[in-house]
């Protein structure tokens, strides 16, 4: 079966094929579950983590989407692959993806908090359901699936590991205010627990991503895309590969003395250049 | 590696225990690219030429001390059956950091890494610090790393060619209490970088920093006996973090691993920033809560 080029991102082949810095037995023995495995950011995670060896949990809400990424995960050496597809948005349904991957594996290593979502539109328009869901998937979600993995991790007396996918915050994200505001809270969240969590050997990260070209571009108007080909000081974007290498690199003995830290993989988006996902405003065209 | 059996120093691991530490990243990672770092003769800067051989590179290594050089140098060289060279020189002095690059430039035809590891402090608090104490902190750990970063973008600059710099730093981000010169110093390269990295990116030039938190090494020797202790306390995870936890942050940084990252600081420092206090002149008495 040939794939044709997606119009954004990259085929699930190009993706298979990607050079990493890392052995190829980096997590061998290893489990590692990643939450919305089933496109872009969380499946070049998850099809990394396979290449280097690791036992695969991967949730989302599409059943069809995370089967053809746990075929790929098969394909690229992971030698057992866990697949429910579930909401994080329901602390019952995080519960029983927890219970059911420690049964199945008797252990997790690494936690890869990627499902949350977001759409652009200006603050003054959100409405309060918008704004709810934005805050309860991104926010909500990943704590419950922090808690979830930390209970299990303390009471079995075994070291965890956290990385959570947020975004880069520090100057605001016009166009995405309910995203940013919940990006940041799972980052100050992840600072806490960092420290509470620290006597029971868990670690717990964030990546940040700035303009990555993945599928999830499609959800932004085409005035917005626009604004992402020069949004930092390389003026590109970046790939979903550069995300998956900085979860290793945390999740792997690389991060072993790094907790409660924030990696922004931006281009240095940063320190200079836009980007508008709602489009930019004619304010603020000077 | 070497006749005589090492003895196991008091702080950091011996050579060849280092040379030995696990690592994440494939052998043939820097397969014969050219990695610079400086201050290459003993403790973290050592383990970032450690690990860089061992994936592949050739290395140029500069410090003060060319005994200590030419012995890091041996052991380079069978690490990654590679060409290794030593340069003596200091830092600050702006003309023997041109002396440095040129021969490393004339010698390899170029450099693809330069890690600015050179560097140093004395524990003092600010009231104590005597001018030329203050001056001798920011002239290495600031001035003598913008001669060598500024030395290299212009070489790569003139070459056509893409660069990349990884400084060794400091966790700023609350003060560093008995060491305000290095803080300063360090914020100021931290800065330094961030702002290059806006001004180089026409050239393909990435500038990160790591910020280390207490790493056992040898450096742990320039601090009072009774101040050490303190070190193991001082994260959430009360422990002291390893050299190779700094070596693996460079090449992390320094890879195509971080090709889409630049103005950036990765502490790794077991979550000091959040938790803990670094006291390397001792805690004063003001500061004994009971908590």
């Amino acid at each position: 079966m040939s794939e044709s080029k997606p119009a954004f991102g990259m085929t699930d082949a190009a993706l298979a094929a990607m050079p990493t810095v890392y052995r190829g037995d980096l997590f061998k023995g290893q489990t590692v579950l990643i939450s919305g495995a089933g496109s872009g950011i969380g499946k070049a995670i998850a099809f990394l983590f396979a290449r280097l060896g690791a036992n695969l949990a991967i949730c989302g809400r599409d059943p069809a989407k995370l089967e053809i990424t746990a075929e790929w995960l098969k394909k690229l050496g992971s030698p057992e692959v866990f697949v429910k597809s579930m909401t994080i948005r329901d602390p019952e349904q995080v519960g029983q993806l927890m219970d059911e991957a420690w049964a199945r594996f008797g252990a997790l290593d690494v936690l890869v908090n990627n499902a949350g979502g977001q759409y652009p539109q200006p603050a003054i328009d959100f409405a309060v359901k918008g704004w709810n869901a934005v805050i309860d998937t991104n926010l909500n979600g990943t704590f419950y699936m922090m808690q979830a993995a930390a209970r299990h991790w303390r009471d079995k007396g075994q070291a965890g590991n956290i990385v959570n996918i947020v975004a880069v915050f520090e100057r605001g994200l016009p166009g995405i205010a309910h995203t940013c505001a919940a990006r940041a809270a799972v980052t100050y969240l992840s600072k806490t627990v960092a420290v509470e969590w620290a006597p029971y050997n868990i670690r717990v990260n964030c990546v940040a991503p700035g303009v990555v070209e993945s599928t999830g571009f499609r959800q932004y108007p085409p005035e917005g895309v626009q604004t992402f080909a020069s949004p930092n000081p390389m003026k590109r974007a970046g790939d979903v590969h550069d995300i998956a290498e900085s979860v290793a690199y945390l999740a792997a003995p690389s991060g072993k003395f790094i907790t409660g830290e924030l990696i922004l993989v931006d281009g240095g988006g940063a320190l200079w250049g836009e980007a508008w996902p709602a489009g930019k405003p004619d304010y603020f065209k000077v | 590696m070497s006749a005589i059996p090492e003895r196991k120093p008091k702080f950091g691991p011996a050579d060849a225990a280092l040379a030995e530490m696990p690592t994440v990243f494939k052998d043939d990672l820097f397969a014969d690219q050219v990695v610079l770092v400086s201050g290459a003769g003993s403790g973290i800067g050592k383990a970032i030429a450690f690990l860089f051989a061992r994936l592949g590179a050739k290395l140029v290594i500069c410090g003060r001390k060319p005994e200590k050089l030419e012995d890091a140098a041996a052991k380079l060289q069978v690490l990654s059956g590679r060409e290794v060279y030593w340069h003596p020189m200091s830092i600050r002095d702006p003309e023997q950091v041109d002396g440095l690059l040129s021969a490393a430039w004339e010698r390899f035809g170029g450099v693809d890494v330069l890690v600015n590891n050179a560097g140093g402090q004395f524990a003092a608090f600010a009231m104590d610090f005597t001018l030329k104490g203050w001056n001798a902190v920011i002239d290495t750990n600031l001035n003598g790393t913008f001669y060598m970063m500024q030395g290299a973008a212009k070489r790569w600059m003139a070459q056509g060619k893409p660069g990349n710099i990884v400084n060794i730093t400091a966790p700023i981000g609350r003060g560093l209490p008995g060491m305000a010169h290095t803080a300063a110093s360090r914020a100021g390269v931290i800065y330094l970088s961030k702002t290059v990295a806006v001004e180089w990116a026409p050239y393909n030039i990435r500038i990160n920093c790591v910020g280390p938190g207490a790493i056992e090494s040898t450096g742990f020797h320039n601090y009072r006996e009774e101040n050490v202790p303190g070190f193991y306390k001082c994260n959430p995870m009360l422990r002291a973090g390893d050299v190779q936890d700094i070596a693996e942050a460079a090449v992390y940084l320094a890879a195509p691993s971080a090709k889409f990252i630049t103005g950036e600081l990765l502490n790794v420092e077991g979550g000091m920033l959040l938790w803990g206090d670094f006291w390397p002149c001792g805690k004063p008495d003001y500061f004994k809560v009971e908590t």
